[in-house]
C-alpha cells in the first residue's frame, strides 16, 4: 500500500499522478508531505528529502529537480529508479521504526530441522515471550492499517489466530478464522490448496463476511504463499475485497509473494 | 448468568447481555447431543469482543500476572490481547508436535481416549504468576493439564479464565484447586 493517504494536503491530481506513476513502476513510497499548503511539487521540495534505498539522503536533488521544467518527465525518471521519499518527520520515525524492527527480528527463534530435517523454521513464540516485541509487531501493523477502511481481519490458523485479533480490536474490525477442516460448527464453505507433498483444506464460515468488505489477511509467516492464496479465494468468492497480506515474517527465497499475484504483500522481517 | 455475575463481582455489568448474545450455538456439534457454542460470532461483534478482552484485563491488570497462557486455538484468539494490555507474555499451550522447540507434555483424558498438550521449556521461568486462557470449559480436562504445565515450568497458576463455563464446572468453581473465572453461562 503506498503512503498516499499521508499526503492528504496534496491537491488531488498531483496524488493520483502520484499514485498512477507509483503502481506502475511498483515504487514504494514511505511517506508524503504533511506540509500544510502543499500543491505543487516545488513546495514539496521543502519537506520532501529523496533517498535512494540503501544510500545516504541525497535531499535537495529533489529541490533541483522541482526548478526544472517538464518536472512529470523527471518525476517519470525518478520513479525508474528506487528512490523512495520520506518526509523530514518520517525519516525521524523511521529510525525509530527500524529499531522495532531491529529488536522484533532479534526476537525470533531459529530451529534447525523442523517440522523434518532441511527446513528451518521461523519460531514467533519467542517474540511472543517479550511483551515490548510483542507490542511493537502489533503497533506496527495497527499503524499501518488503521483509518484505512478495513472492516475485517482474517486470520490463518493457528499462529494467525494470535496476531489477528489484537490487530482487529485496535482498528475496530471484525476477526475472521480461517481454519482447517471439521473445526468451524457451522454452515462453511471451503478450498483446497496445494501442499509441498499433497493437500490440504482451509474453510471459512458462511456469513462472516459480506461482499464488498474490505480484509487484511493474517499469518505469522509467508512461505510458497499457498495458504495465503486459499484465503484469498475464499474471500473473494463471497465478493469481499482482499486489499493487502500481512505477515511478520517473509521466506523471499521461497517466492510466496510472487504467487499472491496482484494482491499487495507487507511483511516486517525478511529471513534467508 | 445471574450467579456467575454476583460471584465474578460483575453484577449489573451491562456488557454481559451484549457478549452472551453474541455467541451462537450450534446444535449437535460436533456429535449429536452437544449443543456447540460458538465464540466465532463473537468475534464478528467489535463492540462485545473488545468488551469481553476488557473485562479480563481489567480484572487481571492489577494483579502481577506476568503470563498469560492460551490453549490451542480458540485459546489464541483471547490470550495475546489480554497479555498485550497487561504487560505480560504470551504463552501457546498446544496439541503434539506443533511446537518447534524442546517441550514439556501432559497427556489427559477425553471422554473417549487420551490427548496431549504441550508448552515450551523455559517459556515460564519459576516464580512466575500465570493466567490461563481458552474460550470454554467442560470437563476441565483441557484445562487441568494446562494448570500442570505451568507448575512443572515452576510457575503459579492464579486463575483460570474462560468466556463460557458450562453448568458441571459452574458448581465447583475451581479447578484443580485453582479458582475459575467465566463470564456467561451456555445458552440453549
Amino acid at each position: 500500500m503506498a503512503g498516499v493517504a499521508a499526503g492528504g494536503h496534496l491537491k488531488p491530481q498531483i496524488q493520483r499522478t502520484i499514485a498512477q506513476r507509483c503502481k506502475r513502476h511498483e515504487i514504494t513510497i514511505s511517506a508524503y508531505a504533511a506540509a500544510p499548503n502543499s500543491s505543487s511539487f516545488r513546495d514539496l521540495n521543502q519537506h520532501l528529502h529523496l533517498r535512494k534505498r540503501d544510500q545516504p539522503n541525497r535531499g535537495g536533488l529533489f529541490r533541483q529537480i522541482c526548478h526544472r521544467p517538464n518536472r512529470g518527465g523527471l518525476f517519470r525518471q525518478i520513479c525508474h529508479s528506487a528512490y523512495s521519499f520520506n518526509t523530514k518527520a518520517e525519516m525521524a520515525s523511521k529510525d525509530d521504526k527500524d529499531q522495532r524492527l531491529a529488536t522484533i527480528a532479534s526476537t525470533i527463534r531459529v530451529i534447525p530441522d523442523f517440522p523434518k530435517p532441511g527446513i528451518i523454521f521461523q519460531d514467533i513464540t519467542t517474540l511472543l515471550l517479550n511483551p515490548k516485541a510483542f507490542k511493537d509487531t502489533i503497533d506496527l501493523f495497527v499503524e499501518r492499517y488503521r483509518g484505512k477502511d478495513i472492516s475485517v481481519v482474517a486470520g490463518i490458523e493457528a499462529r494467525g489466530f494470535i496476531f489477528g485479533p489484537p490487530i482487529a480490536l485496535a482498528i475496530g474490525a471484525k476477526f475472521v478464522p480461517m481454519r482447517k477442516p471439521n473445526r468451524l460448527p457451522g454452515e462453511v464453505i471451503s478450498e483446497e490448496y496445494s501442499l509441498e507433498y499433497g493437500k490440504d483444506i482451509m474453510e471459512m464460515h458462511v456469513g462472516a463476511v459480506q461482499a464488498g468488505e474490505h480484509v487484511l489477511v493474517i499469518d505469522d509467516l509467508i512461505a510458497t504463499g499457498g495458504s495465503l492464496c486459499a484465503a484469498i479465494r475464499l474471500l473473494e468468492r463471497v465478493g469481499a475485497e482482499v486489499v493487502e497480506c500481512a505477515c511478520v515474517i517473509e521466506l523471499p527465497e521461497l517466492k510466496g509473494r510472487d504467487r499472491l499475484g496482484d494482491k499487495p504483500l507487507f511483511v516486517l522481517v525478511n529471513a534467508a | 448468568m445471574e450467579m456467575f455475575k454476583r460471584e465474578n463481582g460483575l453484577h449489573g455489568d451491562p456488557r454481559l447481555e451484549g457478549i452472551s448474545e453474541a455467541i451462537r450455538v450450534v446444535p449437535h456439534f460436533p456429535i449429536p447431543g452437544i449443543m456447540f457454542q460458538d465464540i466465532t460470532t463473537l468475534l464478528l461483534d467489535h463492540k462485545a469482543f473488545k468488551d469481553t478482552v476488557d473485562i479480563f484485563v481489567d480484572r487481571y491488570r492489577d494483579m502481577d500476572i506476568s503470563v498469560v497462557a492460551g490453549v490451542e486455538a480458540r485459546g489464541f484468539m483471547f490470550g495475546p490481547s489480554i497479555a498485550l494490555a497487561i504487560g505480560a507474555k504470551f504463552v501457546p499451550l498446544r496439541k503434539p508436535k506443533k511446537l518447534p522447540g524442546e517441550v514439556i507434555s501432559e497427556d489427559y483424558v477425553l471422554e473417549y481416549g487420551i490427548d496431549c498438550l504441550q508448552m515450551h521449556v523455559g517459556a515460564v521461568q519459576p516464580g512466575e504468576r500465570a493466567i490461563i486462557i481458552d474460550d470454554l470449559i467442560a470437563t476441565g480436562g483441557t484445562l487441568s493439564a494446562a494448570i500442570k504445565l505451568l507448575e512443572r515450568g515452576g510457575a503459579e497458576v492464579i486463575e483460570c479464565a474462560c468466556v463460557v463455563g458450562l453448568p458441571e464446572i459452574k458448581e465447583e468453581r475451581r479447578l484443580n484447586g485453582k479458582p475459575l473465572y467465566i463470564l456467561v453461562e451456555p445458552r440453549q
